[in-house]
């Protein structure tokens, strides 16, 4: 396995946010954790990150427990995986080139040439040209998200943590972006873990999901069996989703 | 009468501990120096140039107005007991040890304080804090250390820059209108000020660029929420940076005192 959480626990200014998790995601394994919003699915996945600090339990990625390694034991496993995140968070003061590069120009202080290479490779891999030297400001909310899937890219990691990939974008580009995740997947092999409320994602994508509703995980299972789940909550959640994206107005 | 004692007791340990949270970001930013300083030189000069040479003709302005308005203000006084000619030496002394390190502290904490608040916050409530973490880069390396030694290059330059200017400016007022001869001004200026007193100037605005840039970059990273957040984090980084900076004038003028 690549990631194993047992009897997780986060207290955020002490208020319990994650309630004994427990999860198993496997190699090469597309994972959603889908809840409503305010669930803790975002508090989920920074605590997978390392950003926070759990208050109990172990989380182990790669065969690191994430609260118990060294300084450089986090930076070698953060090379391994990668981060996209809601908004893309790009660092708004830089170019599509620095903000994709940024890993390699200060970890490994390549020169200009050789970094411009290699992100205009991975800029190719999520169907991006003509962009390398413009600003953030100037791209849609569609080519945002797939610069912030560029610079995940950047070191061919062997894990992507996907937080809401599909907000704030319409339906045709949330479209692309989920065809996008699934041949990223196929072609670098990659073990993903997404967070998300929306069910297009957890239909298309999901070898597994895990339903998460105020911090704790209601079950684990694939799409079909969670649909005829005993959860009530999660009957609902699944059946309404889908009645609602099913309307047309 | 408990309730106020207790408001008071409330109050000092909140500002005790804020001060023990901004010294730990700087204790923090300055073990990086050595390791990240030179790789980051790029961000450093950046700085430098957004704290120093930017904050430059403000500063000109308001420290040679200010020696005017001193110039005056004692020679009003100083008339009275026939003692004008002792103006240029009390503005220059008092420029150079009190007054030009704290109007360049206030400048700087309006100016720079505020826009590295805004800055940082923006980037924590966008993510962007997170994604440098996660891309294996540390915020308090790659943010605070570069603004941190710009500061603390750049406050003493420019408050020997605003010393100079005040002396100038008062030169001017006091020559010109106040009439007191130029060679008794420039003589008295230079024998009140000795060269402890450049230096206890230089010391405090070295204090006060570390305090404001600590005090702001906490702020910063400490932002929650979205436009207002940002907005709060602001308001607290020049509010605080204030408060640190004349508490620690406060301190140094009392420890320069006893030696």
């Amino acid at each position: 396995m690549i990631i194993e959480i047992n009897n997780l626990f986060v207290k955020l200014k002490n208020k319990e946010i994650l309630k004994d998790i427990n999860l198993v995601v496997e190699n090469e394994e597309s994972f959603v954790i889908l809840g409503p919003s305010g669930s803790g699915k975002t508090v989920l996945l920074k605590t997978m990150l390392g950003l926070i600090t759990p208050t109990s339990g172990s989380l182990v990625i790669l065969g690191h427990d994430i609260s118990r390694v060294t300084p450089k034991e986090l930076l070698d496993l953060r090379r391994k995986t990668g981060m996209v995140f809601q908004n893309a968070a790009l660092f708004d003061s830089m170019t599509v080139w620095e903000n994709v590069g940024f890993s390699l120009i200060e970890h490994f202080k390549l020169p200009e040439e050789e970094v411009r290479k290699q992100v205009q490779d991975v800029l190719s891999a999520v169907g991006l040209t003509d962009v390398m030297d413009k600003m953030p400001e100037e791209l849609s909310g569609g080519m945002r998200k797939r610069v912030g899937i560029a610079r995940a890219l950047i070191f061919k990691p062997q894990i992507i943590f996907y937080d809401e990939p599909t907000a704030g974008l319409d339906v045709i580009t949330s479209a692309s972006i989920v065809k996008l995740m699934r041949k990223i997947h196929n072609q670098f092999h990659t073990t993903d873990v997404i967070v998300t409320h929306d069910l297009t994602i957890a239909r298309k994508l999901a070898d597994q999901i895990a339903v998460i509703s105020d911090g704790r995980i209601l079950d684990t299972g694939k799409w079909e069996y969670l649909l005829t789940s005993e959860n009530e909550f999660i009957r609902h959640f699944l059946n309404e989703g889908e009645k609602y994206e099913n309307t047309t107005y | 009468m408990i309730r106020v004692i207790e408001s008071f007791g409330r109050l000092a340990l909140e500002s005790i501990l804020y001060l023990g949270e901004v010294m730990l970001m700087l204790f923090s930013s300055m073990s990086y120096i050595l390791p990240d300083g030179f790789r980051r030189k790029k961000i450093l000069l950046e700085q430098m140039a957004k704290i120093g040479i930017d904050s430059f003709p403000l500063v000109g302005i308001i420290a040679s107005f200010t020696g005017m308005v001193m110039v005056m203000e004692t020679a009003v006084t100083l008339k009275k007991f026939g003692g004008e000619s002792f103006v240029g030496g009390i503005v220059s002394l008092s420029m150079v040890r009190e007054l030009g390190p704290i109007i360049v502290a206030m400048i700087i904490a309006g100016r720079v304080g505020a826009s590295v608040a805004a800055e940082i916050g923006s980037m924590k409530i966008t993510e962007q804090i997170d994604a440098l973490e996660v891309l294996g880069v540390n915020p308090v390396s790659y943010l605070v250390m570069p603004r941190l030694v710009a500061s603390m290059i750049m406050v003493p330059i420019l408050t020997l820059m605003a010393n100079f200017l005040s002396i100038v400016g008062g030169y001017i007022i006091g020559v010109y209108l106040v009439h007191i001869g130029s060679g008794i001004y420039l003589y008295q200026s230079f024998e009140f000020i000795k060269i402890k007193d450049i230096f206890v100037g230089i010391i405090k605005s070295f204090v006060f660029g570390m305090l404001i840039i600590g005090a702001s970059c906490l702020e910063g990273l400490n932002a929650q929420g979205g436009a207002e957040g940002v907005g709060i984090a602001t308001t607290k980084a020049v509010v605080n940076s204030f408060f640190l900076v004349i508490l620690a004038n406060l301190v140094l003028t009392a420890i320069f005192y006893f030696l």
